[in-house]
Parts: structure tokens; sequence; C-alpha cells
């Protein structure tokens, strides 16, 4: 189970790593043509909104829920012990499950719906195909469900580590702990 | 069938209920409006917004700048580029009473202008002043204290993620927010800067002098600090110059900070694969919160919850004082429990129509929420910086001394809230 978690980690990190640079360095070429040679990299706002920030937004979900950094309120719960607490964790993972399962099978639908159509959006004189981007949120969905339904899998098997994230980790090194 | 106004008062119970039994925020508030707008309107409006807000509220190239601002931040922290703003800020400022929790405070301002973070920008300062002023002599309180509270302006001074998420879900202008956050955020380093003035006018003992510096110190150690200069002057003179968007000026200042700490080679592969994990983290557990509340802002809208909720309001005969003085008061006990940016996503659909209905200048409110919410970060049971105050000088303070060493700071912050109510009419 730990491998595949680790897989899931990897890969939303190169993925999203790769996407943030990208983005990053494409807004800068854009910046920098449109000031020295008066010309700017064609459709940067977007190729940025519609395909790096769906990305960006929406990949490293899987991950965030790895390292338990989703924001929750756990200060009305932090008391309870045992039982208690593990009902009010499974709780958690299995309304996360049904809601991510629901936008798994929205968003398949609506790719779908888009690929068909052929998506995309004029940027000046040129056609910008969005369609292929509409496809980044059943996946990135998709691999939420898998590791919220390996986490219901752990806390029923009694196997969930239930530790509270620290908030110095926010701003420290930290080996992801899947790793 | 009931009544709209009923389903939503429902979902809005609901919600709570599921936010208190610690199901993520972003989730609970989608699962909540999902089966809201499936209650008044059916399942396929309700199926038609769960399959298209998720995209159209992250395809977006005004929030683009929060991954890039993200970036920025995290590079210069990984990179130590910020680390010599403290002691460039106590040469300057050391000879005043008090002078090294001052310089803590000047020195937090100035990471600020560099992050977008309150949590990042306390743990910096905190990690290096603490230590120096407990080794002067410094009331431990005092010293915890106001670290925490300047790490609060952090989310103040632009850029500040907070007022970039509150410009796009009020449609408002990110450049005319972040002016005036940084208005506010100097004005909260004149309140907290005067808070430990009246501490030390109180008990000098508990801030002793420290030596003095030479003017030749004084321009070395500014000159120690010129990268963060550049990267403040760069993005912020791009954005207020009218030459950058946010999105560019977040992008250009992230690759400077990567430049300059490749250049002076404090950048490692390590720290760099950090900085980029770092901002893809807290990327995931902010949009998803986005996501929930844009579909919450369609139930409150379909349920007529926000209308019914004016109406009461109204009833009550609060006028626009009286109401802001409500919404500050739930802000401040919403502060107490979750984080700011679940608190503000959760609350802007109820009450910006309140607010907007009062005639209430919505950059004006935007800047006043995110002095609320950064009140929270620093007021018990749940102070985010306090925490991590606590946890960086572990070998020096408990957390009841960390929170009683933040009250100073609390009542500046009342205080310059009271200011910024008084004062509204001249916006």
């Amino acid at each position: 189970m730990k491998t595949l978690e680790t897989a899931i980690a990897r890969a939303s990190i190169w993925l999203g790593a790769l996407v943030l640079m990208a983005m990053m360095l494409q807004v800068v070429v854009d910046v920098v043509a449109r000031s020295l040679f008066g010309t700017a990299f064609p459709a940067t706002p977007d190729i940025v909104a519609k395909y790096y920030m769906v990305a960006v937004s929406l990949m490293p979900l899987a991950m965030t829920e790895l390292s338990r950094r989703l924001i929750e309120a756990t200060i009305f719960t932090q008391k309870l012990r045992g039982g208690t607490r593990q009902a009010v964790v499974l709780l958690g993972f299995v309304v996360s499950a049904v809601v991510f399962a629901i936008l798994t099978w929205g968003s398949t639908a609506e790719a779908i719906k888009q690929t068909a159509r052929g998506a995309y959006v004029e940027a000046g004189t040129m056609r910008v195909p969005t369609w292929p981007s509409y496809w980044i949120l059943p996946v990135a969905f998709g691999l939420m469900l898998l590791v919220l339904m390996l986490r219901i899998v752990e806390v029923v098997t009694g196997r969930f580590d239930d530790h509270e994230a620290d908030p110095l980790e926010e701003v420290q090194s930290h080996v992801m702990e899947a790793k | 069938m009931m009544e709209p106004f009923t389903i939503g008062l429902l979902a809005l119970g609901g919600l709570l209920a599921l936010i208190a039994l610690r199901v993520p925020i972003g989730v609970s508030l989608i699962a909540v409006s999902f089966l809201g707008i499936w209650a008044i309107a059916g399942s396929r409006p309700a199926m038609s917004m769960l399959t298209t807000i998720p995209y159209s509220s992250s395809a977006s190239w005004t929030l683009s700048s929060i991954p890039m601002f993200l970036l920025m931040g995290y590079v210069a922290y990984h990179s130590g580029l910020t680390r010599g703003l403290f002691e460039a800020a106590r040469v300057w400022w050391g000879w005043m009473p008090g002078g090294l929790a001052i310089a803590s405070l000047v020195g937090a301002s100035g990471f600020a202008a560099v992050s977008g973070s309150s949590v990042a920008c306390s743990a910096a300062i905190g990690r290096i002043a603490i230590p120096e002023m407990a080794r002067q002599g410094y009331d431990i309180r005092i010293a915890t204290g106001s670290v925490a509270a300047g790490g609060t302006i952090g989310a103040l001074i632009p850029p500040s993620i907070i007022l970039i998420l509150f410009g796009i879900q009020s449609n408002s202008s990110i450049n005319a927010l972040f002016f005036g956050g940084l208005i506010v955020g100097l004005a909260s380093l004149a309140f907290y800067i005067a808070a430990v003035l009246v501490v030390w006018w109180r008990n000098p003992a508990r801030l002793p002098k420290a030596p003095p510096y030479t003017m030749g110190d004084r321009w070395a150690k500014t000159l120690e600090i010129w990268p963060v200069l550049v990267l403040i002057v760069a993005v912020l003179g791009g954005l207020f110059g009218g030459f950058l968007t946010a999105t560019e000026a977040g992008a250009f200042g992230a690759f400077v900070a990567i430049l300059i700490g490749l250049a002076r080679r404090t950048l490692t592969w390590a720290g760099f694969r950090e900085s980029l994990i770092d901002t893809l983290l807290s990327a995931g557990g902010l949009f998803i919160i986005a996501i929930g509340a844009n579909l919450f802002t369609r139930l409150v809208a379909m349920s007529g919850l926000s209308a019914e909720i004016g109406d009461l309001v109204a009833g009550l005969g609060l006028g626009t004082m009286g109401l802001l003085l409500l919404i500050t008061l739930i802000y401040l006990a919403l502060g107490m429990f979750l984080e700011p940016i679940g608190a503000l996503l959760l609350t802007l659909p109820l009450f910006l129509p309140l607010v907007q209905a009062h005639g209430v200048d919505v950059i004006w409110f935007g800047l006043l929420v995110a002095k609320l919410l950064e009140i929270g970060m620093i007021t018990p049971p749940v102070g985010l910086n306090v925490f991590v105050i606590h946890s960086v000088a572990r070998d020096y303070a408990r957390l009841e001394q960390v929170f009683a060493g933040i009250m100073p700071f609390v009542i500046a912050d009342l205080a310059l809230v009271a200011v910024m109510i008084l004062t509204r009419p001249l916006f």
C-alpha cells in the first residue's frame, strides 16, 4: 500500500513541479518579449489559465492528503480518543471519498463532452484548443479518490497514523512521509 | 417540498456540523452545496454546476498569481535571501527602547514584502530574533509575542494571498487591494511599535537596552540584504507602476529570487525542490476550498439565504455601523477556530452582498476582513502564528508565555480596527 502511495506522491510532485516551472518561465518570457521586442508569447494568459492553472491547483490534491495538509478544523474533535476518534476520522474520509467520486464522474463526463465539441478559445488570430485541459480534472480527482480509498482501508484495518500536521512543517524542510 | 430558504438554513447548519466534525473545509462546502442545490433545483442543475465550476474556478488568469507569489516567497525563504533582515533592522532600530522587539517587527514587515504568508514570516524572523532577544535579557513573553504579531503583517503587505482571494471573490481590483494592504500593513507596524513602547514605558527592565551601532555598521548590514531590496523594488514597482499584472509580478519575482539564489550559491537543489513542493501543497489545500466556496455562493444566491439574512439584519435596525461591528465580532470569533483562508471563503458568500447593500466600499471591507482574520492568527485557542513561534522557541518559552506576550499586540490590533471602522466614511 505504501508503494502505491509513494508512486502517487512522486507522480503528482513531478508533474506539478514541471507545470509550475513552465508557468513561471512562460510568463517571464512573455513579459521580457513584450517589453524588449513588443511581441508577446502567443496566448500566454489563455494557456496559463486553462492548462497550467488547472494542473497546479488540482494535481497536488492527492499529495496534499498524503501529507495530511488539507485544511480542516481540528479544535472541536482533538480531545476525542479511541473508537469515537476513529469514527470521526472515518467520517471525514468517507464524505471526502463520496464527494470526489461524484467529482471524478462529473468531470469525466464533462471532458468527454468538451472533447467531442473540440473546445477552444480565440486568442487574437489563433485558436487555442482547450479540450485536452478538461482531462486534467478527472485525473486529479481520480488520484485523490484513490488516496482516500487507501485511507479508508487504513482506518478500518487500524493502520492509519492520525497525526496532526505541524504548522511549522509548512515552512520547514520536510521529507515526504510517503518516500 | 421545502422552501429554498429552509434548505439554505439546513445547508448552513450542515456545513458547520461537518466542519466541526473535522471534514476538510473544501469537501464540506462541496458536499453541502451539491445537496442543497439538488434539493432546490433538482439533480440536473446540481450535477451541471458540479461539473462546470471546478474547471471555471481553477482556470483563472487572476488566480494564477497565487502559485507564483507562493513560489517566490518559498524560494526567498529556502535560499536564505531573507536571513539578514532582522540584523539590518536591528542596526537601524536597536537604539530605541525595546529596540530588538521593534527590529523583529520591522524585519517581519520586510519579509512580508516577498512572502504572502504570515506563518512563514513569523518562523523566519523568530528563528533568528528570539534567541538574540533571550540573550539580551528580554522578557521572553514580549520577545515571542512581538515576532508572532509581526508575522501577521505578512498577510497585509503585498503580495497577500488573502487579498488576492478576496479580490477574486468580490470582483475588485487586486492592485487597489494591494495598495490598501500596504497602508494597513504599515499602520499595523506603527501600532505594534507603539505597543512595544508602552510595554517598555510600564516596565523598562523587561526590555533592556542593546549596544549601540555606528553608521558604518548600518550601511554594511543594509548592503547585505540587497537581494531582498531588489526583489521588493522589482515586484512592488512593477505592480504599482502598472508594468506588470499580479501573475507577471509573481512569476518575475520567483524567477529573480531563483537567479539571486543561484548567483549567491545559497539556493541548493534540495532547497529548490522544497520550494516547489511547498508551493504545490499550499495550492492543493487552497484551491479545493475556492471551488467549494464558488459552489456555496451559488447555493446562497439560489436559496435567498443572503437576502433573508439581510432582511433579518435590517429588522434589527443595526444600521451600517452596527452591521460592521457585528461582522467584526463574527470574524474575531471565527478567527479563534478557523485558519484565515477557510474562514474568508466560507463567509464571503454571506457577508459580501450584505455589506454591499449597505453601500460599504468593497476594497475597504476587504482590508478590514484581512486585518480581522490575521488577528485570529494570534488569538487563543487556535493561533497558528503562536504555535509556530512556540515550536521555533521551544527551548525558551512555554505556550502560555507566548499567548501572554501577544496581549499588548492584540490590544494594538483592536485599536487599529476601531480606527479603521471610525474613519470608514472617509473612503
